[in-house]
């Protein structure tokens, strides 16, 4: 436009604007003279000019923020609208119903029309999008962000862990599909068990905290412990992925009508957790609003327009988060221990009437003692609740793991008091007790102090080593020192008691040095130099005995704890060795172990003089050795010759050092690694290295689908091995009843039953299930050795195929006509053939070779090999007639057993452990690196078969290591 | 604390004007965390018996963000430029997104014809005002800049004038006739050859 022209229209309209209204169109008509476009664009303003009322006069922050307002309430208003929802299809999901709101959306039972299950449907408001909830989340960066964390949340897979599907976007909103659980929330089930049924969202009043002082009522302890180990569990596996859930609280706690516990909206918590982000100003800054002072924990659609409702979520609301401090997992061991209290006491651990009050609460008070609330509570459990409810997170439980722990203790000591109880009734004879003094399942060593009131121990997490300090009579843990990555071992307590010793060295080197650590945490400090073992301390303290390595020589040395004094009893070179070291209670004699290499006890005067040989059964392993304190007794974690010949887990022994008799303390499955007695030699305390196994069945690649088939994994079930029968049953090792038997189950599971009947001293392992079905063989052995045996499908018509007491691990070629098998031949274990039906034995290498698999076309037997001592093993193919390896493949040096070919007879099978995880690898037939064919992320594979569909049977778990306390042993 | 804010506003607008585009990304959350504020107290006074001195909040608001006691700049009259440029980048932008999200299909799309006045059809508008704005300059750049300074920089007619280096009575003769010029543009009746 003309700047000359805009002038004129500026002009006219000033003036038409000071005329009076009536008089304007004559006014312009002569003013226009004629210029109709003229006249009539300042007409045109004039007409806006009338009307402009509001236009423009409040400044565009407060529009702004009244569209936001608006915005705001829209929302709140569609969430609540399930007509709107209802039988609409979004994306592939088709609504069937709602089903809830609140915990940050609407859910809708939905079914997924590609897949045909139903879901449950989650939509995130799309103001989450925008920010418009959470304000420093804006943008698509929210949207980013949210998906990231919800990818993030969905591959947790567990079973205490409600199960993200799918992640998806409609119209603007973020859009979750998991799992439909059928059930109720933690907070209906405390609020229900109260009488109190909560107020259905939406019809809360405003400005009336209702629900912020509900006063359920308690789950019984039974019920709490259950679902807290289960939640535990839950956070655990998602800490250890690095997934914080920031707003753990009844709500966003699941039960299942079967009673299984799971935790809901992992990785969405965040979304509304504007941590750090929120200025001390929305604190302090005056602004009594609860909506407005809510800093981090979700804000429920619902909330945005019931500020009392809002007060709810602050209630489990952690000091940090309050203080808008960054967040970690210990975060949600404080709102899980808030949880935790209100399900022992039917009451929120922090109420109060506003927001203000309950912040006071969080960061100030204690939370009145559960006890007085629940009297039937153990105290224990009281414990723990406060330990988790620690306001410095320093102090509170440092992991979910440790919490778990501590649940976990708890509810086995009930457990066990209530089977302690039954069997004092039924005036059982008593046997040793134990009790396990850690659960973490990470514990490396382990000492009782000389009172017996306390036990230091060693945990290992991700290769860094921390030294705790455990307390009996409290069941308190106090970490005391962290030790890193050094090796450590020989850890002991002085004679006062006030000190640790341990000894720490590299990991490379063979010799280490003694620290001393004042118990009540300090500086260690380092007494003796060059310790090649774990030292033993006389009983007064004054002197140590250890294992001294000086480039080939070993030697058995005494010192002064102070380092003097030093002096050299007995020495040898290899292969010849001295093992563990144990001090005789009135200072005069050393007991250790030489190794011959065969390990043998020995006794030498501490002064010096002519090592004794203690007489007695020999032993194929000693672990550790310690003094009986008052007696001549030895005790011993180790296993002696001929106690089976498959295995041969380490048990407690209290051994004579005049006779020799050895007498076993424990009588279990369990591995036995350390030995210590507290000083009125009533209490031993061990290390305990236990089997956890199921059994589950795969498919190659589609882990995420494993299934468990066998129940719980205290039985260690499919460790000691499994196989699949032609009908698609699964023939496996239990432990159940503390027997080792061969049992049979339906692949889901279902149907078990027991094979064999064995006595506490013989084991049944090693199935193996001819192709043809009808008999099964297996390694049997008892105190003389294995031997390999036979039945029928049912176990019936048992059949011992040899003799020898050296033989193990069988195969059966697919006709069926032949058992291969390993025997221990010499100081190596060669492979031989019997006939199914008996016979006489064949050799069939005279090499190294063991853990026979017969191919399906029965040409060849795929076995572990040693070409020479000093190579590696490599996996070989063998002629089935025997004879020479006609192939051989080299072997990940990770690799283990078993081996077993693929059922197209294309590969071989075998367990291979990468960073401590172990899947499934093959070997083909034609050559090439060996690949992995399952992609576990956790856990070990104790065995594995394939069924000819290809599916995998496999056994899983774990070996956790821990402390146990044992009483009543002699 | 609430100075310190201002005080760090007064710093980022600085760099702001001065060529550092990187500050208005930290001025975006102190503005939309005043935004949400406000929008937050409007919603919890929506209740029956309450009314809400909205005036006063805006006022504070704003004083909040571009309070000018505390600025150290020279020129006051540069520093309240700065701040309702950056204003209406801020607030314009924001209105883009939202919009962006009415087209999702959840929030209900705003009736343009309850009338034009933008501030009963608030929010998605803002983005079509700043186009007609952009206009306006074409055609008036000082008519612009007053509706700029008066409506996103919250301005006064007096601080108005005192920074655009005019007569009150000027600022008032161009307020009134770029908002009957903004109202005609965004209604779409365009007189002919304009």
């Amino acid at each position: 436009m003309e700047p000359e022209r805009w002038q004129k229209i500026e002009r006219l309209y000033h003036s038409a604007l000071e005329e009076e209204k009536s008089r304007r169109a004559a006014f312009l008509e002569q003013a226009c003279a004629g210029d109709r476009s003229l006249r009539k664009d300042v007409e045109s303003l004039l007409a806006q000019g009338e009307e402009t009322g509001s236009f423009l006069e409040a400044p565009a922050l407060e529009v702004a923020a009244k569209a936001l307002a608006q915005d705001r309430a829209r929302l709140a208003d569609a969430a609540s609208r399930p007509d709107l929802m209802v039988g609409r299809t979004i994306s592939h999901y088709r609504i069937l119903q709602k089903v809830g709101s609140g915990g940050m959306g609407v859910v809708y039972q939905a079914k997924d029309t590609r897949l045909g299950r139903e879901v449950a449907l989650k939509f995130l408001p799309a103001a989450v999008r925008l920010g418009l909830i959470s304000a420093p989340l804006h943008g698509p960066q929210a949207l980013e962000r949210f998906q990231r964390e919800a990818r993030a949340a969905s591959a947790l897979n567990h079973p205490n862990i409600c199960t993200i599907y799918d992640i998806d976007e409609f119209e603007g909103h973020p859009l979750i599909a998991m799992e439909l659980l059928e059930g109720q929330t933690l907070q209906e089930r405390i609020a229900v068990g109260g009488g109190l049924v909560p107020v259905p969202p939406g019809r809360e009043r405003p400005g009336e905290p209702a629900l912020n002082v509900v006063k359920g009522a308690p789950l019984t302890v039974d019920t709490v412990l259950e679902l807290s180990i289960q939640i535990a569990d839950a956070l655990d596996a998602a800490h250890a992925k690095g997934i914080i859930h920031r707003d753990i609280k009844p709500a966003n706690i699941f039960l299942t009508s079967r009673g299984v516990a799971k935790i809901l909206d992992f990785g969405l918590a965040k979304l509304a957790s504007p941590v750090g982000a929120v200025s001390d100003r929305r604190l302090s800054g005056g602004r009594d609003d609860a909506v407005t002072a809510l800093p981090i924990a979700s804000i429920d659609v619902d909330q945005l327009t019931s500020p009392g409702a809002a007060v709810g979520t602050v209630a489990y609301m952690t000091p940090e988060q309050a203080r808008g401090e960054e967040v970690d997992a210990r975060t949600d061991l404080f709102s899980f221990g808030a949880v935790l209290y209100e399900m022992a006491t039917g009451r929120r651990a922090f109420a109060g009437k506003t927001t203000a009050l309950i912040f006071q609460a969080l960061l100030t008070e204690a939370p009145p003692p559960p006890l007085q609330l629940n009297p039937r509570l153990p105290p224990r459990l009281e414990e723990i609740i406060h330990n988790a409810l620690e306001k410095d997170r320093d102090l509170r439980f440092q992991s979910a793991a440790e919490m778990r722990a501590d649940l976990k203790r708890l509810k086995r000591d009930r457990d066990s008091g209530r089977a302690v109880a039954a069997l004092e009734v039924s005036s059982s004879p008593q046997r040793a007790l134990s009790t396990l003094v850690t659960g973490s399942g990470d514990v490396q060593h382990a000492a009782i102090s000389p009172d017996g009131k306390y036990v230091a121990y060693v945990r290992e997490a991700e290769g860094k080593q921390n030294l705790w300090l455990k307390q009996l009579a409290t069941g308190g843990d106090v970490q005391i020192a962290t030790l890193g990555e050094d090796e450590c071992h020989g850890l002991a307590f002085s004679a006062d008691g006030s000190h640790v010793y341990l000894v720490q060295n590299d990991r490379l080197k063979f010799s280490g040095d003694l620290y001393k650590l004042p118990c009540l945490g300090g500086t260690p400090r380092k007494t003796l130099a060059g310790i090649s073992g774990p030292p033993a301390f006389s009983t007064d303290g004054r002197r140590v005995a250890f294992v001294r390595r000086t480039g080939d020589e070993v030697g058995l040395l005494t010192a002064s704890v102070d380092s003097s004094s030093e002096r050299v009893l007995v020495s040898c070179k290899p292969p010849e060795g001295i093992g563990r070291v144990a001090w005789s209670p009135d200072g005069k004699t050393l007991a250790f172990i030489h190794y011959s290499p065969q390990p043998v006890l020995n006794t030498i005067g501490a002064e010096g003089g002519q090592a004794q040989p203690v007489a007695g059964e020999p032993w194929v392993e000693i672990e550790d050795l310690t003094w009986l304190p008052a007696s001549p007794h030895l005790l011993v974690a180790g296993s002696p010759q001929g106690v089976s010949g498959l295995f041969a887990p380490s048990q407690l022994y209290e051994v004579s050092v005049e006779g020799g008799e050895a007498r076993q303390i424990t009588h279990d499955l369990s591995n036995y690694t350390e030995i210590r007695a507290s000083a009125d030699a009533k209490t031993l305390l061990a290390l305990q290295g236990r089997v956890l196994a199921t059994i589950q069945v795969a498919i190659p690649n589609k882990e995420s689908e494993v299934r468990p088939v066998s129940a719980g994994n205290q039985n260690a079930d499919g460790m000691a091995g499994l196989a699949w029968t032609p009908d698609g049953r699964i023939v496996y090792y239990s432990a159940r009843d503390e027997r080792s038997n061969l049992w049979e189950m339906d692949a889901d599971g279902s149907n078990s039953q027991r094979l064999t009947s064995n006595d506490a001293s013989s084991f049944s392992a090693q199935p193996a299930v001819s192709l043809r079905g009808g008999f099964i063989a297996f390694g049997q052995s008892d105190r003389k050795g294995g031997n390999i045996w036979r039945m029928d499908m049912d176990g019936s018509n048992l059949k011992q195929l040899t003799q020898d007491y050296e033989s193990l691990i069988p195969a059966i070629s697919p006709d069926g006509r032949w058992v291969v098998f390993t025997r221990q031949q010499g100081d190596r274990s060669v492979l031989m053939r019997i006939p199914s039906a008996g016979g006489p034995t064949s050799q069939l290498t005279n090499y190294t070779s063991y853990w026979p698999s017969v191919s399906p076309d029965g040409k060849w037997i795929a076995c572990k090999y040693f070409p020479s001592q000093d190579q590696p093993a490599v996996l070989s193919m063998v002629p089935f007639a025997g004879g020479q390896p006609a192939k051989v493949f080299a072997l990940p040096v990770t690799a283990g057993s078993p081996f077993v070919w693929t059922p197209d007879g294309r590969a071989i099978s075998f367990v291979n452990r990468v960073n401590g995880v172990d899947n499934i690898w093959e070997q083909t037939v034609a050559g090439g690196p060996p690949k992995p064919v399952t992609h576990f992320t956790s856990d070990e594979i104790f065995w594995f078969d394939w069924s000819r569909d290809g599916r995998l049977a496999l056994s899983r778990g774990t070996e956790p290591t821990d402390a146990v306390l044992i009483k009543n042993f002699r | 604390m609430i100075e310190s804010s201002a005080h760090q506003v007064t710093q980022l607008l600085k760099a702001w004007s001065e060529g550092e585009q990187s500050a208005i990304e930290k001025l975006i959350p102190i503005v939309h965390d005043e935004l949400h504020c406000l929008a937050q107290r409007y919603m919890a006074n929506e209740r029956p018996g309450h009314t809400l001195q909205t005036t006063a909040l805006v006022n504070e608001a704003y004083l909040r963000l571009v309070d000018s006691a505390h600025t150290s700049w020279q020129n006051r009259a540069h520093f309240f430029a700065v701040c309702a440029q950056a204003m209406r980048r801020i607030l314009v932008d924001w209105a883009r997104s939202r919009q962006a999200m009415k087209r999702g299909g959840h929030i209900r799309p705003l009736q343009l014809d309850e009338g034009l006045a933008v501030a009963e059809t608030p929010g998605a508008d803002l983005v079509a005002l700043d186009e007609a704005l952009k206009a306006l300059a074409a055609v008036d750049p000082r008519k612009s800049q007053v509706v700029e300074l008066r409506f996103f920089g919250g301005l006064s007619v007096e601080e108005t004038a005192e920074v655009l280096k005019v007569s009150n009575e000027t600022v008032l003769r161009d307020w009134r006739l770029a908002k009957s010029w903004l109202r005609r543009e965004l209604s779409g009746e365009k007189p002919d050859g304009a």
